[in-house]
């Protein structure tokens, strides 16, 4: 996983609860950088850690951070320079999430060792679509919902998100029925 | 349409024909133009960046071939149709980066795209990056960019940070400590480095400072000693030299310059002592006062500790009598008292208003020290006194070395009828009456054991 999602988990951790707490919770997942770096890879497992020690820090589930955290990675990448990317990518929430695998590509593009996901919508109405998300990483699906959510929130568009299918009913991937207002 | 780059070169594989839509499609930015330079076909996109442009158009009109140079008419194209072209538009400052490919003897297709560096670029020119096809590396190029910045960012932000903590370190370990161990940066320390060097070691502290701060919660103990501790500080620095370290109330500085630096900073702090006091006063306080003392000695500079708690120190009997003498400021109601050695070494000694005082032997030690006292710093009444008198109290003090204690005793009586308030006056008057009632002694030296640490 690349820096810039754990930049992202200190910086929403710092900017909700600070930055004693944000030193406890990487004392905690045992994580000794000083800093991370944006674009450098860093084991999945330095995500996973800092994500379960967060969860117990904040006395959460670790599915709530994670949902929350999926919320604040729009909100994060648009501040670190990414927004008008965003902005290009889409110009409200179904055209934006249709374009959200174009996005990932890139990155992949750009960065193989990343290995970021992939998204494809299919049967998509005025009002719904279904969001495929595949990923060699397990447990982040949660994440997908927050991010849609904050995406929802971008457009000012009022969204519901139901993960449908799952490694839960034994798909090989994930599926989440998105609808909107 | 033929879709090889080089003309009509179907091949044996049959030819694959593009239509006008797709290559619009495909390429959007495209510019095909005939030997006359005239625009017959363009991409749908190019409109949006150069609305005034219509078939028939010269090229000219529209855009300028800024690179390869020299390229004017069909034929200059022709003869350079390797090459990397980057054509501006005449309306904007936008460039075209892309190459010249010969469609037929007698058409170029210009097979380009905007030259842009950033996604704000691409905004300002009144296109999305919707607007390039999914396989024009544009966007990736876009994406690495400000990956790059990211990194940049980052680094910079890093680059703060380290400066942030170097201003830190700085703090608690004195840049001239690093510089005496000729270490470059705090960390290259080492546990256990260490240098030998002649310096001059300044004490200060609060007297009856425990007595003092009994009467203040631990908020208000705090309060004071910053308070004091920044008046003070800067007469340290100004004067060459560098704290150590507070122990409480009390200072600890080294000066590695000559000694006349610190009996300057001594009397600088008692200066700035005065303007704390007044301040002290208006405000209800009552005055503080303090006592100095230096030495000069050759002091062992270096770090102690354990793996993980290192300190920066000096270790040196030095150390020890400056701060002994620091506290005996207290007994001959002196407020700066400086060691023989010291004094020796004072480049302008007649620059001070100093008096020799007493010798004493600190306890554990053999050799005694001979005190001197420079009391250019205290109330100008009590300084006027001990001016005054100082002829007279040295030979007072040499009688009394000689063990001619009632000459002695009739000097100091002098002094003491001149300056009543001299504290070492009476103190030797006292010491000569023990001495006349003891009767002679020949073991005497005149040596005061200081056993109080």
């Amino acid at each position: 996983m690349y820096g810039l999602v754990n930049q992202a988990i200190e910086d929403l951790v710092r900017s909700n609860h600070g930055g004693t707490t944000w030193e406890l919770i990487k004392q905690k997942a045992e994580v000794q950088t000083e800093a991370f770096l944006g674009m450098e890879e860093y084991p999945d497992d330095v995500t996973y850690r800092l994500v379960q020690a967060a969860a117990e820090v904040l006395n959460i589930p670790p599915e709530e951070f994670l949902r929350a955290f999926g919320e604040y990675w729009v909100l994060y990448t648009a501040k670190k320079g990414y927004g008008e990317m965003l902005t290009a990518a889409g110009k409200d929430l179904p055209e934006f999430l249709q374009n959200l695998d174009t996005l990932h590509t890139r990155v992949g593009v750009i960065m193989p060792y990343l290995q970021p996901p992939s998204f494809v919508c299919t049967d998509v109405g005025d009002h719904s679509l279904n969001l495929h998300y595949y990923s060699h990483r397990q447990g982040l699906a949660p994440m997908v919902i927050g991010l849609v959510q904050g995406l929802g929130k971008m457009f000012g568009t009022e969204t519901d998100v139901h993960h449908t299918k799952g490694h839960h009913t034994g798909e090989d991937h994930d599926v989440f029925y998105i609808s909107w207002k | 349409m033929s879709s090889t780059s080089h003309g009509n070169s179907a091949g044996s594989y049959g030819s694959i024909t593009l239509s006008a839509q797709h290559l619009r499609a495909l390429f959007p930015f495209h510019i095909v133009f005939d030997t006359e330079m005239r625009i017959i076909h363009h991409g749908d996109r190019l409109g949006r960046l150069c609305p005034k442009l219509k078939m028939g158009d010269l090229f000219s009109e529209h855009f300028e071939i800024h690179r390869p140079p020299g390229i004017h008419d069909f034929e200059s194209v022709y003869r350079q149709l390797g090459a990397l072209y980057v054509v501006r538009l005449s309306s904007s400052p936008t460039e075209l980066k892309g190459q010249m490919v010969l469609l037929q003897e007698k058409l170029i297709l210009f097979l380009c795209s905007p030259l842009v560096r950033n996604i704000t670029e691409v905004q300002a020119i009144g296109l999305s990056l919707q607007d390039f096809p999914l396989h024009d590396p544009v966007g990736d190029l876009l994406f690495l960019l400000q990956a790059q910045r990211t990194t940049i960012e980052d680094a910079k932000a890093l680059n703060r940070r380290l400066l942030d903590l170097n201003e830190a370190f700085k703090k608690y370990v004195p840049r001239e400590f690093l510089k005496l161990l000729e270490k470059e940066s705090i960390v290259d320390v080492k546990l256990g480095d260490n240098v030998q060097k002649t310096m001059t070691v300044l004490f200060s502290d609060i007297r009856s400072f425990t007595t003092l701060s009994e009467s203040m919660s631990p908020q208000e103990n705090f309060n004071f000693i910053n308070g004091y501790l920044q008046q003070m500080e800067p007469m340290i620095s100004k004067n060459g030299g560098f704290i150590d370290k507070y122990i409480g109330d009390a200072i600890m500085a080294l000066f590695a310059t000559a000694p006349d630096h610190a009996v300057k900073a001594a009397l600088d702090m008692l200066h700035a002592l005065v303007n704390y006091n007044q301040g002290r006063q208006r405000a209800g306080f009552l005055p503080v006062q303090i006592g100095i003392g230096i030495n000069t000695g050759s002091l062992m500079l270096g770090t102690i500790g354990g793996e993980s708690r290192l300190e920066s120190t000096v270790i040196s009997d030095d150390v020890n009598l400056a701060s002994r003498i620091g506290s005996m400021t207290k007994m001959y109601g002196a407020t700066l008292l400086i060691s023989e050695k010291t004094f020796l070494s004072l480049e302008t000694p007649l620059a001070y208003s100093v008096r020799v005082l007493d010798r004493v032997r600190v306890r554990g030690k053999t050799e005694p020290v001979t005190l001197f006292e420079i009391f250019d710093g205290d109330a100008p009444a009590v300084k006027e006194g001990k001016y005054s008198t100082l002829k007279l109290f040295e030979e007072a003090f040499a009688l009394y070395f000689r063990q001619e204690f009632r000459e002695a005793q009739k000097l100091f009586s002098s002094c003491c009828i001149k300056n009543p308030h001299d504290q070492v006056t009476k103190l030797y008057l006292d010491r000569c009456g023990q001495m006349i009632s003891a009767g002679q002694q020949t073991d005497w030296d005149g040596i005061t054991k200081l056993d109080t640490k």
